[in-house]
């Protein structure tokens, strides 16, 4: 039983899955034969299930072990002690710290003491990296190798080209400055002749001139002028008495000193 | 209306006061060192026309109960068969439940004794939670009506009641 992650994850590179029950043929295992020969695979879950049948008395122990494939000694193993205890169902399930494929070797189920195992399902699950080898699965991001640039070459570079620049560069230069002078003349005949030509605007500025002075001359501002303010009469309300309104010493003083400050100032033009 | 005047001020002073003070919450949060699934749902079978069995080999299928314990020692599980239906037709005659409670696995050599140890009393199983893991709990129910006589034609609900109390 194999799971990937979904397309979108951002791991969706790694696959898990779990083998088939190891010990469904007996005690002793293979882990080649269970184990997917992925690289990079590593195992992280052995799950287990027995049955023990025995008297409560008796000295029973189960081992489920694996051997180191590549060095001396078991690379799992855990031991259930029923020593004293009543026979049961057990269903067990041990983490382990993601132990690459390759130590995984021969697995066992072993019992000591008086009973008996029964109903025996002992799985691994497992991870691996399904994109470790790009190549190898066209589902992953591909790496680009990096392609050699194309050489252009120049095409002023060729002999043929050079040999064409030398043959002008021999042609007399005065022959040139005449061709230029007529050619310079017969431009601009040609030019204006086109400008007449192709210039719509040209062709007809009589009427184009029409146009702009009909544009010009559209009463654009009737609705302001025609626009009638609805206006009244303001009635004089204040009422002034009369009185007699008595001189401002301090304005014929300030009016003294307004001549007397023109007198000094108009002595500096009038001398 | 002076009083009224000075009753608002006061008001106002109180609630002013009021708004100053400051409450500070210590939160916490606690994860269940003790939970319960249903692992499968138990369904009666009918071996004869006046008796309602979970017996696999009555046709029916026994319930399962999943205990995970996190704290060793420190729960008891309660479990109890059914002793009558949530829901059923009407039946007049004598109903006579009988069940029982065992444990179907154990995810610890711990918990083997698990059955030894328990206390019964009417239709309740209780257990001595006493080793860290799960245990999964197997419930058997039966149902007798009258004298041999045939149930109602209908449909019958009846519970498991599982529980988990703290030591």
């Amino acid at each position: 039983m194999l799971w990937a992650c979904l397309p979108f994850s951002a791991l969706c590179d790694t696959v898990g899955g779990t083998t088939n029950n190891v010990a469904a043929n007996g005690f002793q295992w293979d882990m080649l034969q269970f184990l997917p020969p992925e690289v990079g695979l590593t195992v992280n879950l052995i799950q287990y299930e027995y049955t023990v049948e025995k008297e409560k008395e008796a000295d029973f122990s189960v081992t489920i072990s694996n051997k180191n494939a590549i060095g001396n000694g078991n690379i799992f193993e855990n031991t259930d002690d029923w020593s004293g205890k009543t026979g049961q169902t057990i269903d067990k399930s041990i983490p382990v710290n993601n132990i690459p494929a390759k130590f995984w070797g021969i697995g066992s189920l072993t019992t000591e003491g008086e009973g008996s195992v029964s109903d025996v399902n002992i799985q691994y699950s497992f991870t691996f990296d399904n994109c470790i080898n790009p190549e190898a699965n066209p589902d992953c991001p591909q790496e680009v190798e990096d392609k050699p640039l194309p050489v252009i070459e120049n095409p002023y570079d060729s002999d043929e080209v050079k040999n064409a620049l030398a043959k002008e560069a021999d042609v007399d230069e005065e022959e040139d400055k005449r061709k230029d002078e007529d050619n310079d003349l017969e431009d601009k005949d040609k030019r204006k002749k086109l400008t007449k030509d192709t210039n719509p605007l040209m062709q007809d500025a009589a009427r184009l001139a029409a146009l702009f002075d009909q544009l010009a001359l559209v009463p654009q501002f009737d609705s302001y002028y025609a626009t009638e303010i609805q206006g009244g009469t303001y009635e004089e309300t204040i009422e002034l008495k009369d009185g007699t309104l008595p001189d401002n010493r301090r304005g014929f003083k300030s009016l003294a000193e307004d001549k007397k400050f023109n007198t000094i100032v108009r002595s500096q033009y009038d001398r | 209306m002076l009083k009224r005047v000075l009753l608002s001020s006061f008001l106002l002073s109180t609630v002013a006061t009021v708004a100053l003070a400051e409450s500070a919450p210590i939160t916490g949060t606690v994860q269940s060192k003790c939970v319960i699934f249903t692992e499968t749902n138990g369904v009666y079978g009918t071996p004869l026309a006046s008796r309602l069995s979970t017996a696999a080999s009555d046709g029916g299928v026994q319930p399962i109960v999943r205990f995970d314990v996190a704290l060793a020692d420190s729960f008891l599980g309660r479990i109890s068969y059914p002793d009558s239906f949530s829901s059923s037709p009407s039946t007049p005659d004598t109903l006579t439940f009988t069940g029982n409670v065992e444990v179907a696995s154990v995810s610890d050599v711990g918990m083997a004794d698990y059955d030894n140890d328990k206390t019964t009393f009417d239709n309740t199983h209780e257990y001595d939670l006493t080793v860290a893991g799960s245990t999964r709990f197997r419930i058997s129910s039966q149902v007798d009506y009258g004298q041999t006589k045939p149930f109602p034609a209908g449909t019958y609900t009846a519970l498991v009641t599982a529980e988990c109390i703290a030591k």
